[in-house]
């Protein structure tokens, strides 16, 4: 039993691992369906997980329900918007238009009226929140930060309209010689090239850090995944 | 400046951040500021190559942004596929995002509704059609690399892509002259990967203002032709294009949400500055 | 008057046709000068580091090559039979130096025209999976035909065909040489794996540089117990297929050791499936490792939803009504990571997040308490553990860096030197080499 909870598992990612590393160098059959078979093998898994995921929904809002936690109407609310989807989604598209998921259903009325206007009301947070954490965060504390600080504000009034009129007032009415501090030519430089070193480095170390983990995990000295931390 | 004033500065009611930005997105929304727009050279890297395409071509475009995205994605997906249709290119649209499906559909019922009041009527299948979500992500697209049409099989109403007239000439992803790329998230790499690494393909992105930025290093190394990023992107476009739409009338209100950021930030550090000029007097006395 | 119109007339109409007769032959003609011969030297090779679906045409360039000429690529299943146009090239173009990945950097390639093309494949009828994962029996193609090829060129008026016709059938190659330098990164990688972990088995107290987010976690989970508050633990945007995810499955393993043995409370919402599954796994082992099997509770960790900001507002309703004192986002991020995290700091929580999103990182460090940034996520689970292996693992990861240093240092220096004298070859191969495909 132990081999099959512990060593097993090891043995399974170790020759997947390796196969997978064989078919991106080796272009022959049937090496080159590794990774189309692969996918179609994680999207089977995928789908009976979802009955997991399905039974632990179910489950959490009903105990919520049954037990009137805080908030359990919303559980309710979630109920019922998880039946009419579904009804209405999965059944075959018919004459009526009512089943389906074709444009004019009901299943698209609902994307089109509930989710996407919910879904976009969620991102349009973040500007409220960019605002509340750029004022508690963006302090001169030290000089690292009173850079970042610097080059915000620059980027923030390059990318405006306001700020290329600016940039072209600067250039035009006061002095031929500020071209070289116009802010939206600021941005724009500041954009393609201290950003893009700074993330070509980040992504860099990412990868050097992807290729050792994968191979921790593929060699089976990293095991906490299985839950196991020897 | 008196300690609780500066205080008061130093710690503002997160609340009161969100009304005012609230008010200051609203302003332009009731009176517009018609602020104008200046084109940079990233926009006009997608928009040239897309007019110089002769007439009849076909480009394909992939819907892969998700419905959060949309008020900020839809002008320039519509802007770009009325570029097309303006100019008699060919389109068609294919998603590797489930939810970029019904984007996809609202655009090109958008568009070619509007044309069809103009008295261009575009016919499915002809002028454009739309394969669907595509299951596979990176799979997919090697598949597309491959074979455009094995791997489409059934457009989005389950017409057979064999007979559809518009896929004449179409074997894989390298007999495309341009690709549009819509994503709000990082597919991008996707598509540059195994469409422009390996079959040459021309890319041009289209993407949110967070993704823009970090997709620059594409841009320098020459696997993308431009960028078209967020609202402000999606302005420069309209502008080309010689519109004022929802991206256009949208910058007014970021310019002005940007100011009053600035503003925040200086209040801020000007209370944060005068906290610590207060401290260094009392540690001196 | 009207005696000198007619002849004005006729004057006129003398220099149209002189012009005529004189532009003509430099309006889209051909040079004058250089006779249309056929094109020499037509062979086929096969397209090297492929799975067999293409042939590569060569042949010799011209004297007469220019805008204005096009060479015609026909197809047919045998020497003699119909053949089938299959296209048509300019003659200024289409080089063998254009495709060093599969002719290399010789200088005779500019003196050669390469052609990457299709052969003839017959269909059969296999049963396989389709992309939407039913099964069914489709049409595959056979390239092992025999196909001929012809080429023929034209000035737009004749066209004049070669007598060679070479034949070819594609073959699926063992091994994709563009990509035999990312073998040699990797067998590096390994090489460096291998020493550096039988060196922190020697020397288990090998220096490892402070990362203030990992050193943070005792005193978040510390903080939660003695306030009596849960913690919010979230894996991310991506399931457990992403490594991302699995380094923060593993630092999760830590944390739930540390919250077991403290007593404390640890909610994991999860955004999916599979991911769930295993946090619940890992959670559970590490309550037994703990010696609390009794105190885990499997109902703390479930599934909220598979869309991104139903999962995002789930989070943020726990985060406001269960009111968690430490917050750890570990994972990949997408845009709402600044949604979290804000209404996480708006509780007063204590954050720790770390993603390898980069665009996201920006967003994380102003809004939390500590960030790992990029690698550090990968490198937490090593640094936990403390274990030599894994610790050699980390060393293992800076030496391959350095490698990539030494690689752009001379990929650098070869780009420059390769400007100054563009006609050396050995500055353009090593170029090359260095080139990931």
């Amino acid at each position: 039993m132990d081999f099959f909870k512990r060593k097993f598992p090891i043995l399974v990612v170790f020759v997947v691992g390796l196969l997978m590393i064989i078919a991106y160098y080796v272009p022959h059959k049937p090496f080159n369906q590794f990774e189309g078979g692969a996918s179609m093998w994680y999207m089977i898994i995928r789908s009976f997980a979802l009955v997991l995921a399905f039974t632990s929904l179910i489950r959490s809002h009903y105990l919520k329900i049954r037990e009137g936690k805080l908030g359990w109407g919303y559980s309710l609310v979630m109920f019922l918007a998880l039946i009419v989807t579904t009804v209405f989604g999965v059944l075959p598209y018919g004459k009526n238009n009512l089943f389906g998921t074709r444009s004019g259903t009901i299943y698209m009325w609902i994307f089109d009226y509930v989710n996407t206007p919910a879904a976009a009301t969620v991102f349009s947070l973040l500007a409220f929140y960019i605002a509340s954490a750029a004022y508690r965060a963006f302090r001169v504390r030290t000089i690292d930060a009173t850079i970042m600080l610097i080059i915000a504000i620059i980027v923030m009034i390059g990318r405006v309209p306001w700020g290329e009129m600016f940039s072209e007032f600067m250039t035009s009415k006061i002095s031929h010689h500020l071209v070289f501090i116009r802010l939206d030519r600021l941005t724009s430089f500041l954009l393609n090239y201290p950003t893009v070193a700074a993330r070509r480095a980040v992504y860099i170390g990412i990868a050097l850090a992807t290729v050792s983990t994968s191979l921790r995990v593929i060699l089976g000295v990293e095991r906490t995944y299985m839950g196991s931390d020897e | 400046m008196n300690i609780k004033v500066i205080n008061k500065f130093l710690s503002i009611d997160r609340r009161i951040i969100y009304v005012l930005v609230a008010v200051v997105i609203l302003i332009p929304i009731i009176k517009p500021l018609n602020l104008p727009v200046q084109v940079t050279k990233e926009v006009l890297g997608v928009y040239n190559e897309i007019d110089k395409l002769p007439p009849g071509s076909k480009i394909l475009v992939a819907f892969d942004y998700e419905p959060a995205s949309t008020p900020e994605m839809d002008p320039m997906a519509k802007a770009v596929i009325r570029h097309c249709f303006r100019n008699h290119l060919k389109v068609i649209g294919i998603s590797w995002l489930e939810q970029g499906r019904g984007n996809a559909q609202n655009v090109l019922s958008f568009i070619t509704d509007e044309f069809q009041r103009q008295g261009r009527p575009l016919k499915y299948g002809e002028d454009y059609a739309y394969m669907g979500f595509k299951a596979g992500e990176s799979a997919m697209i090697m598949a597309l690399v491959h074979d455009f049409k094995g791997a489409c099989i059934r457009d989005y109403l389950g017409n057979d892509v064999y007979t559809m007239p518009i896929l004449k000439g179409i074997g894989s992803l390298g007999d495309f002259p341009y690709l549009a790329v819509l994503h709000d998230d990082s597919m991008i790499n996707s598509w540059i990967t195994y469409g422009h690494e390996i079959v040459g393909i021309k890319i041009g992105a289209l993407c949110t203002a967070i993704m823009a930025p970090g997709i620059y290093a594409n841009l320098s190394a020459g696997q993308l032709t431009g960028i078209v990023g967020g609202l402000k992107g999606g302005s420069e476009y309209e502008k080309l294009l010689g519109y004022r739409g929802l991206a256009t009338n949208g910058m007014d209100s970021q310019t002005l949400v940007h100011f009053l950021i600035i503003i925040f930030i200086l209040i801020g550090n000007f209370a944060y500055l005068a906290k610590e000029r207060n401290l260094r007097k009392e540690r001196l006395r | 008057m009207k005696q000198y119109q007619h002849l004005y007339q006729h004057l006129l109409c003398a220099c149209v046709l002189c012009w005529v007769f004189i532009m003509m032959p430099g309006m889209g003609g051909c040079p004058k000068d250089i006779e249309i011969i056929p094109p020499t030297d037509f062979k086929t090779m096969d397209t090297p580091s492929d799975a067999g679906g293409t042939l590569l045409l060569t042949w010799s360039r011209m004297p007469y090559d220019s805008p204005e000429i096009k060479y015609i690529i026909y197809r047919s299943e045998s020497r003699d039979g119909p053949t089938t146009e299959v296209e048509r090239l300019a003659s200024d173009k289409n080089f063998a130096s254009q495709m060093t990945q599969y002719f290399g950097f010789s200088r005779k390639n500019r003196n050669t025209h390469a052609y990457k093309v299709q052969p003839i494949w017959k269909m059969k009828t296999v049963g396989r999976r389709g992309t939407d994962g039913m099964w069914q029996e489709s049409q595959e193609r056979d390239y092992s035909v025999m196909t001929y090829f012809r080429i023929g060129v034209t000035d737009g008026k004749a066209i004049v065909m070669s007598p060679t016709v070479p034949s070819g059938v594609p073959v699926a190659n063992w091994f994709r040489q563009d990509r035999a330098n990312g073998l040699i990164i990797l067998v590096a990688m390994f090489l460096f794996l291998i020493y550096y972990i039988s060196m922190a088995q020697r020397n288990p107290n090998m220096f490892l540089r402070k990362i203030p987010g990992i050193d943070a976690v005792d005193e978040a989970v510390g903080r939660a117990t003695e306030m009596g508050k849960p913690i919010l633990y979230s894996t991310g945007y991506y399931d457990i297929t992403e490594l991302s995810t699995i380094c923060s499955v593993n630092i999760l393993a830590h944390v739930a050791k540390k919250v077991a043995q403290y007593d404390s409370r640890l909610i994991v919402p999860s955004k999916w499936p599979v991911a769930m599954t295993v946090c619940q796994e890992v959670v559970r082992e590490a309550y037994i490792n703990a010696g609390r099997p009794d105190a885990f509770n499997p109902n703390d960790i479930y599934f909220i939803a598979g869309e991104q900001y139903s999962y995002t507002i789930g989070v943020d309703s726990i985060m406001v009504r269960e009111r968690p004192a430490a917050n750890f986002f570990l994972g990949t991020f997408a845009a709402e990571a600044l949604i979290l995290a804000e209404t996480g700091a708006s509780t007063g929580a204590i954050q720790i997040s770390g993603t390898d999103s980069i665009y996201q990182i920006p967003f994380f460090v102003v809004a939390c308490d500590y960030c790992l940034i990029g690698e550090e996520l990968y490198a937490a689970s090593a640094y936990l553990a403390r274990n030599p292996r894994l610790v050699g693992s980390l060393k293992s990861q800076d030496a391959g860096k350095l490698l990539l240093f030494l690689a752009f240092i001379i990929g650098t220096i070869m780009v420059t030197l390769g400007a100054f004298y563009p006609e050396s070859e050995i500055f353009q191969v090593i170029r090359n080499f260095l080139t990931v495909r």
